[in-house]
């Protein structure tokens, strides 16, 4: 006996749109906007703004430590964050930076985004005098106790291109954590909790996080607890801060396309419920 | 040299492509991009834990710490997993990563993941005014009810005043899904809009 | 005497660098045992960033080991594809060590044949995320609805263009992320250490036979 095939109704196929339609139409939506700007407005918020004064407020002869955990997979919406503080770093005078990665792909991203900046020498600085890069220390947590506790004697003495550290005025006075004004964690997941852990609390030194946008509601206790003071909430603080900073770059320019792009999400999800009770599916118990 | 960044242009728009087909269907270009991929990624793996090893390890050692031999042999022994008779020798390298890093996560986690979370909750309770009690209602009600509730789930039974608990535990834990879902929406926009960059303005040129 | 050598020793190195990272951590020593117990704590840490680094190359041997296998019995639609698997491998380790990671030759490598997989591979995400919020956030039980209002609320408040269009969403974005949400995040993190505490000691103690591969 055959069965009779209920036909199906606009609300049946809008709550179950196949997911090509779907991918499309999310394609047409971002790609439109990075084609032709429109300039939609961008709102700065608290957390960015105490970000900003916080590397502002610097004085010369501070110096931060930037842990550099990027990776390849999260420096899409990461590196945006990550370049403008490296940026805005570089651009204060006489503030040094000490950077190191518990990630394995941190080193990569270290060199392509001095690149990307121009070079240290374009903001005047010098690769061991105001900047020094220690590498990539494998065992997550545990490299980052160890170098809180002694930087030269974790790293073997030398640098991440083998140059001895004894030899860099930068390295003269800092060897631990209690060495630096800042902590700065650039982070690919959970990173931030490592040196949260092994600087932040044992130490007391500030701890400025830039995560992932969908990390922040794991850190908002945290954050709440005083133990971060501040984070760069992934795409749109990275596009907050170039505007903070004067140089709106990759980020803001696409503010449009996340805009629209959390527009349609938003869409989405109305349409299919309202969907989904005018069709069968909703109204059968 | 101009000709090496365009060459690497093209064969970066080849995989971001090839990946992107698995929205069509699963393909060979896809498989041949995962493939590369694991390849390089186990290679790029292989290279930086060879050069923490260097630099550490047999660096340490030429500047003569000689008791550095001993993580070198102990890091051999976890090689010995892949031979069915000497698997065990493994557990002797495993046995110090484990001890260190372990005991190094979990000292902290009191201080940092409970003392000061319990301090900085009652820091907050205030009844100073309707917002602040519903705040003070809504936070300890949530902190202590989703932690019992992951805990002692199957204790919080269906029946009886205890499953009260675990409701609410429930919905706090709703609350954590439901908001992280929301803002992670940003996140994998990200990701996308970057790849789209990619192949508009740095693969195919068009004008900004 | 193989048991002594197979178990006991393991557990109970694992127990004496508990018990030594734990008092460096929580106890205050004097001289001379402050600065015994402290270098000999920060050498232990040393060691095991050194195993760590060995621990690395597992997934390379692994995949010799499985891709190699499959290369000499020429599997049908598979070999040709863990060839270039390994030979992508081969060239990353030589260049890598050879020429350094600092290189215009392993910059470009990594730049142009992981990057762009690697980056691409998670943007894929992106799409079938929202996907997947359009099919599953529906309103069917009072939890899901409670959920799925939340979510919204998250997803335009913090959008870009969310409290530009609608600036309260900037006060009640900022009143869920630090009050329900945190508490609700708290609530959990607080178990999970408990437990991680727990757990934790237990493996320490050789109570967990799992962790050191049963």
């Amino acid at each position: 006996m055959v069965e009779k095939t209920e036909k199906k109704t606009i609300w049946d196929r809008l709550a179950n749109l196949p997911e090509q339609y779907v991918y499309v139409v999310l394609a047409v939506i971002l790609i439109a906007p990075l084609l032709h700007p429109i300039g939609l407005p961008i709102p700065i918020s608290d957390a960015t703004r105490k970000f900003f004064v916080a590397i502002d407020e610097l004085k010369p002869g501070d110096t931060v430590f930037y842990a550099f955990d990027a990776g390849s997979m999260t420096w899409m919406e990461q590196g945006l964050g990550a370049t403008i503080v490296f940026k805005h770093l570089l651009m204060k005078p006489g503030i040094r930076i000490v950077g190191a990665t518990i990630g394995a792909e941190g080193p990569m991203f270290w060199d392509n985004a001095i690149k990307s900046l121009g070079g240290l020498a374009s903001y005047g600085k010098e690769y061991g005098k105001d900047v020094v890069w220690l590498g990539f220390f494998a065992g997550e947590e545990t490299a980052c106790a160890a170098l809180a506790k002694d930087l030269k004697g974790t790293s073997g003495g030398v640098d991440a291109y083998g140059s001895k550290l004894d030899t860099m005025p930068l390295m003269t006075n800092v060897n631990k954590a209690t060495d630096f004004n800042l902590l700065f964690v650039l982070s690919y997941g959970w990173t931030w909790r490592s040196w949260m852990n092994q600087w932040q609390m044992p130490y007391g030194i500030k701890e400025y996080a830039i995560p992932l946008a969908g990390v922040v509601a794991e850190m908002t206790p945290n954050i709440k607890a005083g133990q971060i003071q501040s984070i760069i909430n992934g795409a749109r603080g990275a596009a907050e801060y170039e505007l903070l900073l004067g140089k709106p770059g990759r980020a803001a320019s696409g503010m449009d396309a996340q805009s629209l792009g959390h527009i349609y999400v938003a869409i989405l999800i109305v349409v299919g419920n309202i969907a989904y009770f005018a069709s069968k599916g909703g109204k059968k118990k | 040299m101009d000709i090496v960044v365009e060459i690497g242009l093209w064969i970066s728009a080849f995989y971001v492509i090839s990946v992107y087909s698995l929205l069509w269907k699963y393909n060979k270009f896809f498989k041949f991009a995962e493939h590369t991929l694991i390849g390089a990624a186990a290679g790029h793996f292989l290279v930086m834990g060879l050069l923490n090893i260097r630099n550490l390890g047999i660096g340490n050692i030429l500047g003569g710490k000689i008791l550095y031999l001993i993580p070198i042999l102990l890091g051999l022994t976890l090689f010995a997993r892949f031979t069915p008779k000497y698997s065990w020798v493994m557990r002797w390298g495993m046995a110090f990563l484990i001890g260190v890093s372990l005991t190094i996560y979990m000292r902290s986690l009191v201080i940092t993941q409970i003392t000061a979370q319990i301090q900085d909750t009652l820091k907050n309770v205030s009844f100073a005014d309707p917002m602040k009690i519903v705040n003070t209602i809504v936070v300890v009600g949530f902190v202590f009810t989703t932690m019992l509730y992951f805990l002692f789930t199957e204790r919080l039974t269906p029946k009886g005043p205890a499953s009260y608990i675990g409701k609410i535990g429930r919905y706090g834990v709703m609350t954590a899904i439901g908001y992280y879902l929301g803002v992670t929406v940003m996140t994998r926009l990200a990701f996308v809009i970057n790849r789209l960059e990619f192949l508009l303005f740095e693969w195919l040129r068009i004008p900004r | 005497m193989s048991q002594i050598i197979r178990r006991y020793i393991p557990i109970g190195m694992m127990m004496i660098l508990g018990l030594l990272l734990f008092a460096e951590f929580f106890i205050q020593f004097d001289d001379p045992w402050k600065s015994m117990v402290s270098n000999s704590s920060m050498e232990v840490q040393n060691y095991a960033i050194i195993i760590a680094g060995f621990a690395m190359g597992l997934g390379a041997i692994n995949l010799l080991i499985t891709h190699g296998s499959s290369i000499m019995k020429r599997e049908k639609g598979q070999w040709p594809f863990s060839a270039w698997l390994l030979g992508v491998m081969i060239v990353f380790t030589v260049v890598g060590l050879w020429l350094g990671t600092s290189s215009n030759q392993y910059q470009f490598l990594f730049n142009n044949f992981y990057y762009p997989n690697d980056t691409t591979i998670y943007s894929l995400i992106g799409f079938m995320v929202v996907y997947a919020i359009y099919l599953t956030f529906r309103a069917k039980t009072y939890e899901t609805t409670y959920m799925l209002v939340l979510a919204f609320l998250a997803l335009l408040g913090n959008s870009p263009i969310g409290p530009a269009l609608f600036p309260p969403l900037t006060d009640l974005q900022n009143w869920l992320s630090s009050v329900p949400n945190t508490a609700a995040v708290r609530g959990f993190y607080m178990a999970m250490s408990i437990g991680a505490i727990v757990v934790g000691l237990r493996t320490l103690m050789g109570r967990e036979r799992a962790a050191l591969g049963g």
